[in-house]
C-alpha cells in the first residue's frame, strides 16, 4: 500500500528526476566507472532519507546540492583509482566531465580556460537555468557572490571565446552587453 | 563613451547550443518512477566487526564524557562566559573569499580513514585567546559603494537588486552601483561585516589612466605590460583604503604583507588581513592592469564589536581532537554516515572542528539563533543504492603525520547570524595513501581553539 509520503516521493521524482539526469549526463564522466543511473539513484536515495527536510518552494534546488555532492564524492574516488592505475600505465589528458561531454571544440576549450568554480556556476545558469540566488543556494555562497562569479564567468567566457574563434565573436564595438 | 567588448548573448547561445543533454530524450514516467521505488526501498542492514566497534567506541566515548561531566560539574568554577552557539551557515563573504587552501580543511568526509599520529611534540598547555565580533558598525553596502566608486572612476547611483526568498535561506539584500553585465561596484551586508566587489569593463586589458583616472569607462584594446609588482600594490592598496576608511585603524586589525601573483598584463595583489598579529582567513583581492588600471577587486569591510576572552586548549589537544575523530570515522569504514547534531564532535562548513561541549561552566548562549533553523540537516553519506547490490571494496587508510600546528584566527557565523573572528590551530602534516603514495597538496584541518564547553555546533546546509 503507497503511503502519502511514498506517493509525494514519487511525484517529486516525476517532476524532477528528469531534470536531474539531464545534469548528470551534462556532466558525466565516461571514466567515472559509475552510470548516470548509478548517481541519480544515489541522489534519490538521499532525498527520500531527507525528505521531510526538503524546503518545499527549494526542492529542486536541494537536490541539485545534493547532486553536486554525490558527483564531488564520485570523483574523489575516481581519483584514487586514477592515482592507482596511473602507475600502471603513463597519464592522458585529462580534461574535466563538463568538457568531455560537450562536443563543441570551440565552446569546450573557452569553457576550459575557466577557473572550476566559473565553470560550474556558469553551467548552473546556462544549462539548468538558475538565478544567481538559485545558484548561491545550490553552491552555499551569497548572493552576492554568486552574482559576481556569474558575471565574471560570463565575461571570460565570452573573451576565451573570442580568443579561441574570433571570427564567430568579433569584438563587438557599438558595447551592447 | 564607446567601448569594446564581446557580446554575452552569443556566446551564452553558444553554450546552449552545445548543451550534451538538449539531445536527449526525457526520462520515461515509468522510469522515473522505478527510481522512486528504489531509493524508497530500505537498505539491507548488515552486520559487520565495523559496526560493532563503532558501537563499542560509542559506548566508550559516552561513558568517558558521562564522568568528564560529573567531574566537571562538581568543580563548575568556572567563569561564566557564554557559548558560542555556531551557525550551519559559516560561510560569509569573508570565507568565501579565503584562499583555497582553505577550503579543503573541511573536507574531512572522505572514502577510507585517517591513521592520524604526531610528527612532533606539540605545546601541552591552553591558554587563552579573545574571540572577535565582526560587526558593520556605521558602514551600509550602500556607503562603502560610495567610497570605493571615486578610486575606480565610477559614479552613478546605487540600487538594491531584487531578491528571490527561498525558505529557510537568509539572503544578504544586494546593492549595486554600474552595469551588472558591465562596470560595476557591488556590496552586500553578511550579517555585520560588509562585502563588496568591483569589476571593470569586460574584459581584462584596459590602456587608460590609472587609479583615479576614468578606470571604469576604460577601453579594451592591446594589452600593455603588466604594471611592477610595487606599482600594483600601491594602486592596489588606495582601492582598499578607500573602501575601508577608518574603519580598520580603529578596530585593531591590520592589512599585512601584500602577496603578488604576476600575470601576462596584470598583477593580482592579495591582502592578508590580520588580527593581534595573527592571520585571519579574511582576504582582500585587487587585480591590477597595466598602467594600473583596477580590473578587479573584493574584500570586506569589517569593525570590531565585542571581543571576549577564552580559554583556549593546546596543540596538543587539537591534535588528540582530530585523532579521536579520525579514530570514530574509521570505525565506520566503508560505510560513512556523519550527522552533525549539536553535540557531536564533526567538521564545520568552514572546515573548522570543534569538540562536543559540557555547558558546565559555561553562561548564557551567545549568538544562539532566536528561532529553530530551517535549513536542511547535515548529513555526509557515501553509500550508493542503485538497482544492483553496490560492490564491496576495502577503503584506504590515508596516513597523517602531523608536523605543524600554527594559531589563526578562522572568520564564523553564529546562529544568531553574527559574525566572529574564532582562534583556531591550523594542523598541518603529510599524508600518504595506503600503498605509501604521498597525497599532495599535503593534509590540513582547523580546530577551533576556545575551550569546546564553550562552543555549540550547528548542522551543515545543504550537504550530506
Amino acid at each position: 500500500m503507497t503511503t502519502n509520503r511514498e506517493e509525494r516521493f514519487t511525484q517529486l521524482v516525476l517532476a524532477h528526476g528528469d531534470v536531474l539526469s539531464r545534469y548528470f549526463q551534462r556532466r558525466h564522466h565516461d571514466a567515472d566507472a559509475v552510470s548516470v543511473d548509478d548517481l541519480l539513484a544515489e541522489v534519490l536515495a538521499v532525498a527520500w532519507r531527507r525528505f521531510d527536510d526538503l524546503p518545499a518552494d527549494a526542492e529542486l534546488l536541494f537536490l541539485f546540492g545534493i547532486a553536486r555532492n554525490v558527483l564531488a564524492n564520485t570523483r574523489r574516488r575516481s581519483g584514487r583509482r586514477a592515482a592507482i592505475t596511473s602507475r600502471l600505465r603513463p597519464p592522458g589528458p585529462s580534461p574535466s566531465a563538463e568538457l568531455e561531454a560537450i562536443g563543441d571544440l570551440t565552446v569546450r576549450a573557452a569553457l576550459a580556460e575557466l577557473t572550476p568554480t566559473d565553470r560550474e556556476i556558469l553551467l548552473l545558469a546556462t544549462f539548468e537555468g538558475c538565478d544567481p540566488t538559485e545558484c548561491a543556494t545550490v553552491l552555499g555562497i551569497s548572493t552576492n557572490a554568486a552574482s559576481i562569479r556569474l558575471s565574471r564567468a560570463k565575461q571570460h567566457f565570452a573573451a576565451h571565446l573570442h580568443a579561441a574563434d574570433p571570427e564567430s565573436f568579433p569584438v563587438d564595438v557599438t558595447g551592447a552587453m | 563613451m564607446t567601448e569594446p567588448t564581446f557580446d554575452h548573448a552569443d556566446a551564452l547561445d553558444r553554450l546552449r547550443a552545445a548543451d550534451p543533454a538538449a539531445v536527449l530524450a526525457p526520462v520515461s514516467s515509468d522510469r522515473l518512477a522505478r527510481f522512486a521505488r528504489t531509493a524508497m526501498t530500505p537498505p539491507t542492514s548488515r552486520f559487520t566487526h565495523a559496526r560493532y566497534r563503532l558501537v563499542a567506541i560509542g559506548a566508550s566515548v559516552t561513558s568517558a564524557a558521562a564522568v568528564m561531566a560529573g567531574i566537571l560539574a562538581l568543580e563548575a568554577t568556572g567563569p561564566a562566559l557564554p557559548v558560542l552557539a555556531l551557525s550551519s551557515r559559516t560561510v560569509g563573504a569573508a570565507a568565501s573569499y579565503a584562499p583555497a587552501a582553505h577550503a579543503m580543511a573541511g573536507d574531512m568526509v572522505i572514502w577510507g580513514s585517517f591513521d592520524i599520529t604526531k610528527g612532533q611534540d606539540f605545546t601541552a598547555t591552553g591558554g587563552g585567546a579573545p574571540a572577535v565580533e565582526l560587526t558593520s558598525g556605521s558602514n551600509s553596502p550602500s556607503s562603502v559603494i560610495a567610497a570605493i566608486a571615486p578610486s575606480v572612476g565610477l559614479s552613478g547611483s546605487i540600487t538594491q537588486q531584487d531578491q528571490v526568498s527561498i525558505p529557510g535561506i537568509t539572503q544578504s539584500a544586494n546593492f549595486i552601483m554600474g552595469d551588472p553585465n558591465a562596470a560595476n561596484i557591488q556590496a552586500s551586508d553578511q550579517g555585520g561585516t560588509i562585502s563588496w566587489s568591483y569589476t571593470a569593463s569586460t574584459p581584462p586589458v584596459v590602456t587608460t589612466p590609472a587609479v583615479g583616472g576614468d578606470a571604469a569607462g576604460a577601453s579594451t584594446s592591446d594589452a600593455g605590460p603588466a604594471p611592477s609588482d610595487q606599482d600594483a600594490i600601491t594602486a592596489a592598496r588606495a582601492v582598499l583604503d578607500a573602501a575601508n576608511g577608518g574603519a580598520l585603524a580603529s578596530s585593531g586589525l591590520q592589512i599585512g604583507t601584500p602577496v603578488t601573483t604576476d600575470g601576462s598584463s596584470d598583477v593580482s595583489v592579495q591582502f592578508p588581513i590580520l588580527a593581534g598579529g595573527l592571520t585571519t582567513d579574511l582576504v582582500d583581492y585587487v587585480d591590477v592592469g597595466p598602467n594600473g588600471v583596477i580590473l578587479s577587486a573584493s574584500g570586506t569591510v569589517v569593525n570590531v564589536g565585542r571581543s571576549v576572552a577564552y580559554p583556549t586548549i593546546s596543540a596538543d589537544d587539537a591534535v588528540a581532537t582530530i585523532t579521536a575523530q579520525a579514530a570514530a570515522q574509521a570505525a565506520q569504514e566503508g560505510v560513512t554516515t556523519t550527522t552533525a547534531p549539536s553535540t557531536q564532535t564533526t567538521t564545520e562548513t568552514s572546515g573548522t572542528t570543534a569538540v562536543p561541549p559540557s555547558g558546565v561552566g559555561a553562561g548564557a548562549p551567545l549568538g544562539a539563533a532566536p528561532t529553530p533553523a530551517t535549513t536542511p540537516p547535515a548529513t555526509t553519506e557515501t553509500t550508493a543504492p542503485s538497482d544492483s547490490p553496490p560492490a564491496v571494496a576495502t577503503p584506504p587508510v590515508y596516513t597523517v603525520v602531523v608536523d605543524h600546528a600554527v594559531e589563526q584566527y578562522a572568520v564564523n557565523t553564529l546562529a544568531d547570524g553574527s559574525t566572529w573572528l574564532l582562534p583556531v590551530w591550523i594542523l598541518q602534516g603529510t599524508s600518504n595513501s595506503g600503498a605509501g603514495t604521498p597525497q599532495t597538496p599535503g593534509w590540513e584541518r582547523q580546530v577551533i581553539e576556545i575551550d569546546p564547553q564553550y562552543v555549540n555546533l550547528a548542522p551543515r546546509a545543504i550537504t550530506y
